[in-house]
């Protein structure tokens, strides 16, 4: 077990040489390409790129006629504005494309427009986080395929894979946010629902930390105690230094 | 389509999280590409990070400070992108090749075999040191702040960081023998 005392500097020649590990700038575009993709998959709104103008709102949900209207007669830097669809039968949501010399990831970010929370009455209850992955996930898909039936080409490899990279941890932040969610309401049962999909689907995902302090503190509130010990063991073992302890102990007690 | 063209739009993220993604972007960024990844790949895990850092915003403690946090899910992503085979084939491929061991005068060219060495150097660092090494070496980030960050006791951390030297120093030692001395 070393300490500081016995640990010995390093060599000033090698510390020198671990001076070529220094800070390069990112790319010019690097950041609101990144900042896009991130709110695509949190879903949140969107918001203004980094020392440029804000984004224009979205517009009303334009018909399929002023869609195929527009498009048709717009050239560079005009907005293209397509729609949508019904939501639970009940409501579109505009999606708006502009051209932008970053086209690729403008579409992604187009995207989360047609998550945005305001579209349908029966969802407005919800909040944003806990929408299903797999309904957030066909939204997305049937945006891209209104782009392309409106005859906005998106056939880009790179924004396939893109999406579907951050489509994954897209539904993985969804399903963990749906737990939460229902752990907040008191549906422990809701919750553990959500949790155990999350296990099955990602069970080495980024959010087993949280998946299993979650799991505890549900297991415990459907009176699952001595499984919910078995698993704060478990958890004590392979997340000793979690900020998530605090948690877990004030679910099921100290260890004995 | 509910009709609310005046309605607010009703605050969802704190502030918190812009200011950390405006200020730390380079940092994440310049972390995951001394943990190794390609340059290729950078935005994809940089994307990665902040995600998952959004999640996990709410465990953090202000009056720490934000870098080893940011550095313990850099890490944490790094190490899984590592873990892909293909990942790390292709990289150690593209270094092998840039590494050209004749003797050079021109500056240029000497800092990228500089750099070059370094990089592989770093490669040969166990996965479970390397996070300590480049937070507490190369950031220059206190040992405890290094150790609350990967969640790992304060002595496991001084234990990982000189054998993370030790393997370090070997590396360069070979690579530099392989290549007749230099850079």
């Amino acid at each position: 077990m070393s300490t500081p005392d016995d640990l010995p500097p390093l060599d000033e020649d090698l510390a020198g040489l671990l001076g070529e590990l220094r800070d390069e700038p990112p790319p010019r575009e690097a950041m609101n390409r990144v900042r896009m993709r991130v709110d695509a998959t949190l879903g949140l709104p969107p918001r203004p790129p980094s020392g440029g103008e804000p984004n224009p709102p979205p517009p009303a949900a334009p018909s399929p006629a002023s869609v195929a209207s527009t498009a048709a007669s717009t050239g560079t830097l005009v907005k293209v504005a397509l729609v949508a669809f019904a939501l639970g039968g009940a409501a579109g949501v505009g999606v708006t494309r502009w051209t932008t010399p970053e086209p690729r990831i403008q579409i992604v970010h187009d995207i989360v427009q047609i998550r945005a929370p305001e579209a349908d009455p029966s969802t407005a209850a919800t909040p944003l986080e806990t929408a299903d992955a797999s309904v957030r996930t066909d939204l997305a898909r049937d945006a891209g395929t209104a782009l392309r039936d409106a005859g906005v080409s998106r056939v880009d490899a790179g924004v396939e894979v893109a999406e579907g990279r951050d489509r994954v941890l897209a539904d993985e932040n969804a399903l963990v946010t749906r737990a939460q969610s229902a752990l907040a309401r008191g549906r422990a049962g809701e919750a553990l629902e959500a949790l155990a999909e999350h296990q099955r689907r990602f069970p080495g995902g980024q959010f087993v930390e949280e998946r299993e302090a979650m799991t505890i503190q549900a297991l415990v509130r459907v009176g699952r105690l001595d499984a919910a010990r078995a698993r704060a063991e478990r958890f004590r073992a392979r997340f000793p230094g979690s900020m998530l302890l605090r948690a877990v102990e004030a679910a099921v007690g100290p260890p004995p | 389509m509910t009709d609310r063209p005046d309605a607010p739009r009703p605050p969802i993220e704190p502030i918190y999280f812009d200011e950390v993604f405006r200020t730390q972007f380079g940092y994440v960024w310049n972390s995951l590409r001394r943990l190794g990844v390609r340059e290729a790949d950078l935005e994809d895990l940089t994307h990665d990070v902040f995600v998952v850092f959004h999640r996990k915003q709410d465990q953090f403690d202000v009056a720490r400070p934000i870098k080893p946090w940011l550095f313990g899910i850099a890490a944490h992503a790094a190490s899984d992108y590592r873990r892909k085979a293909s990942h790390r084939r292709e990289r150690v491929e593209d270094t092998m090749e840039a590494v050209d061991p004749s003797p050079r005068a021109d500056d240029v060219l000497e800092d990228r075999q500089r750099k070059e060495l370094v990089t592989r150097a770093i490669e040969s660092i166990d996965d479970s040191r390397l996070a300590v090494f480049l937070m507490h070496d190369v950031d220059g980030l206190a040992m405890p702040d290094v150790a609350e960050a990967l969640a790992i006791p304060l002595n496991t951390g001084y234990s990982r960081l000189r054998l993370a030297r030790e393997e370090f120093t070997a590396a360069v030692k070979r690579l530099r023998a392989r290549h007749g001395g230099g850079p």
